[in-house]
């Protein structure tokens, strides 16, 4: 799958030391790895401590990868055992956050609790994520056939450029042409809600 | 409205728009195109703007694939904020590849006079070579010991404690293969036969060199 040799290229410059390589990563994946710990354990900021850790044992653990699986699976395995570990840790400690530890079903990733905002996201945190959301799929809305087609064969569907280009029947150039140019116009249509905090930088 | 005469982005005029655009690159390597790594990896080093594309191009994939995954952009900087700064106290991870092959020749003849068999006629030769070798090494190679491999200088340097519990343990013997060493098959192959003979006695490693053996009958001589 071309997301999967995306990734090994990256694993393979972060392995020759350049750790930028790695933090690439990092951004591809912690929204889907903070979900998954989430699952887990309810506390926010106790979900952002596991997928740092999790990050972490994964960069010390790279030259032990050897590409035998995929790499998003490896990353999910780490993160699940970093977070039980974290769990057990915090059953054998006396100081224990109660909300912590609800819910540790790790297999069931569809399974969320939508009824409950977890500790820590707050309402507004929620309304920013719906606006997000919605902003993603009105732009959607607004492209052209042959650029929404092309967007959602390749994200959703996972499809190759060479798939998308005998599907759509155009050369690969223009496949890889036309989802840029669908990126481009749906990060235009977010741009205004993905304000940076101060004092924090990509 | 706009129309597409209006609009670049829907116009299906405009098939490469705009085709100079440094942030191609980042969409490729996204869907797996190796020959956008090496441009991507330098806008992700050295541009801000860059950087913030591959985090929304990424969030957009995301959001498409499920409403879940979006959120407002601070959580995402916060952590990969954290990361970096963790990641800054960490170790390299590897030694570069060019050097862990440059140092560790393949066994595929890329150096053939180094794996090519001797001659027929030079095997008494090399017997004799291989039994000074052994007995040099016996005698003035320091016995290796538990610490002695404990302190053998490892190409993965890594800083943090071991995490077994998490990660298959596969080819570890690969990382601490010292650096540096060309290993002639041929000979391996009559020290282990030599260590049969011998009844399994160990043999240090071949790390002393042929320099001590020569020391060594020197020594032996004077006396």
């Amino acid at each position: 799958m071309p997301e999967a040799d995306a990734d090994a290229l990256l694993v393979e410059r972060a392995k020759l030391g350049d750790v930028r390589a790695f933090e690439m990563l990092v951004v591809k994946y912690q929204r889907r790895i903070e979900r998954l710990i989430s699952r887990m354990v309810r506390d926010s900021d106790l979900v952002q401590d596991i997928a740092q850790e999790t990050f972490i044992r994964v960069y010390r653990a790279l030259p032990q990868f050897r590409g035998e699986s995929a790499f998003y699976t490896w990353l999910y395995r780490i993160a699940v055992n970093t977070a039980k570990k974290t769990l057990l840790d915090m059953k054998r400690d006396p100081v224990v956050l109660e909300s912590s530890l609800h819910g540790n079903d790790e297999n069931d990733e569809t399974s969320r609790r939508e009824s409950a905002l977890s500790d820590g996201e707050t309402p507004e945190a929620l309304l920013a994520s719906k606006e997000i959301a919605l902003a993603v799929n009105a732009a959607i809305e607004a492209l052209s056939d042959d650029l929404r087609q092309a967007i959602t064969l390749r994200e959703i569907e996972g499809l190759s450029y060479e798939e998308i280009s005998e599907l759509m029947n155009c050369p690969i150039g223009t496949v890889r042409s036309r989802i840029f140019r669908a990126r481009e116009a749906i990060a235009a249509r977010l741009k205004p809600l993905l304000d940076t905090p101060e004092g924090v930088r990509w | 409205m706009k129309s597409p005469a209006n609009d670049p982005v829907n116009d299906p005029a405009v098939e490469h728009f705009p085709p100079e655009h440094p942030y191609h690159a980042l969409s490729a390597l996204i869907d797996g195109q190796g020959t956008a790594l090496d441009e991507s990896c330098r806008l992700w080093r050295e541009d801000p703007q860059a950087r913030q594309t591959w985090h929304m191009y990424h969030l957009i994939g995301d959001v498409m694939r499920s409403d879940e995954l979006a959120r407002p952009v601070a959580a995402d900087q916060v952590l990969l904020h954290r990361v970096r700064l963790a990641l800054d106290k960490e170790a390299v991870v590897s030694a570069p590849a060019a050097l862990l092959s440059a140092a560790v020749p393949s066994p595929t003849p890329q150096h053939p006079s180094l794996l090519r068999r001797p001659p027929r006629w030079a095997w008494p030769a090399v017997a004799v070579l291989a039994l000074a070798w052994v007995a040099g090494t016996l005698v003035l190679a320091p016995s290796s010991s538990p610490s002695d491999s404990a302190s053998t200088p490892s190409l993965a340097l890594n800083a943090g404690p071991p995490i077994q519990s998490v990660v298959q343990t596969v080819g570890v013997g690969a990382l601490v293969r010292p650096a540096g060493m060309l290993r002639d098959l041929h000979l391996d192959e009559l020290l282990r036969a030599h260590q049969s003979a011998r009844g399994g006695v160990a043999v240090a490693p071949p790390g002393g060199g042929l320099w001590q053996v020569d020391h060594q009958a020197g020594s032996a001589g004077g006396q």
